[in-house]
């Protein structure tokens, strides 16, 4: 079965006890069907891959495990800033080995070799670069609660 | 296979994943083993992992199932 390259932009809502925040991701993935079952390898970002039975249930899957890793980094961080500097290196950090695959996936899609799965047919073609980023957009600095518990002594 | 194949790896359990980290490069997404209720990864997850970490010919002579 063929390999099918993906590029993808993906908007996630994370909340973490200091801030909630929008993260734009744009990037690319290889979706595989190998060991039986629906795979979406992270090429940019190459850290995660997730599978599925079918290639619908493997791609909801990389993208709640995207949101969930992006929620992680932003719970991990200080800062905004922080965060999207750490989104921002996840994303770049690109699995060099299934680069190589989504090229070479990428050109067999494009030379229209081979019959291509439903799922895969239905999608936009997207001849452009995609050069994979992200964007972070705060929605709230969460401060924290003004309530407070003392013991009362007289003056 | 992480001890020989990334020695000094950063090793981070969050409630739904793990986090490795290794010489700069990151896979943040290896499953607890929890889900499954038998403490099993899949193939594939490992395979992105070694990978992602650039130690895939280590990694492979330590897990040979992940040279299919």
């Amino acid at each position: 079965m063929a390999d099918y390259p993906l590029v993808f932009r993906l908007t996630h809502e994370i909340r973490c006890p200091k801030f909630s925040a929008r993260v734009v991701s744009v990037g690319n993935a290889l979706m595989v069907f190998e060991d039986d079952e629906w795979w979406c390898h992270g090429v940019n970002p190459g850290g995660l891959t997730e599978c599925g039975e079918k290639p619908a249930l493997a791609w909801a899957g990389f993208k709640e495990a995207l949101g969930g890793i992006f929620e992680d980094l932003a719970c991990d961080s200080n800062s905004v800033d922080a965060f999207r500097r750490a989104a921002h290196a996840f994303v770049l950090d690109a699995n060099k080995t299934q680069a190589e695959r989504w090229e070479k996936a990428r050109q067999a899609i494009r030379a229209g070799s081979g019959t291509v799965e439903a799922f895969f047919d239905a999608l936009t073609r997207n001849a452009d670069e995609v050069k994979p980023s992200v964007t972070v957009e705060l929605l709230e600095r969460i401060v924290p609660e003004d309530s407070f518990v003392e013991l009362a002594a007289a003056a | 296979m992480l001890k020989k194949c990334a020695p000094g790896h950063t090793w981070i359990e969050k409630d739904h994943r793990i986090h490795v980290v290794f010489k700069g490069k990151a896979y943040r997404h290896l499953p607890t083993g929890k889900k499954g209720g038998k403490g099993e990864v899949k193939r594939l997850f490992v395979k992105q992992l070694a990978t992602q970490l650039e130690i895939e010919e280590c990694a492979k002579a330590e897990i040979p199932a992940l040279s299919n």
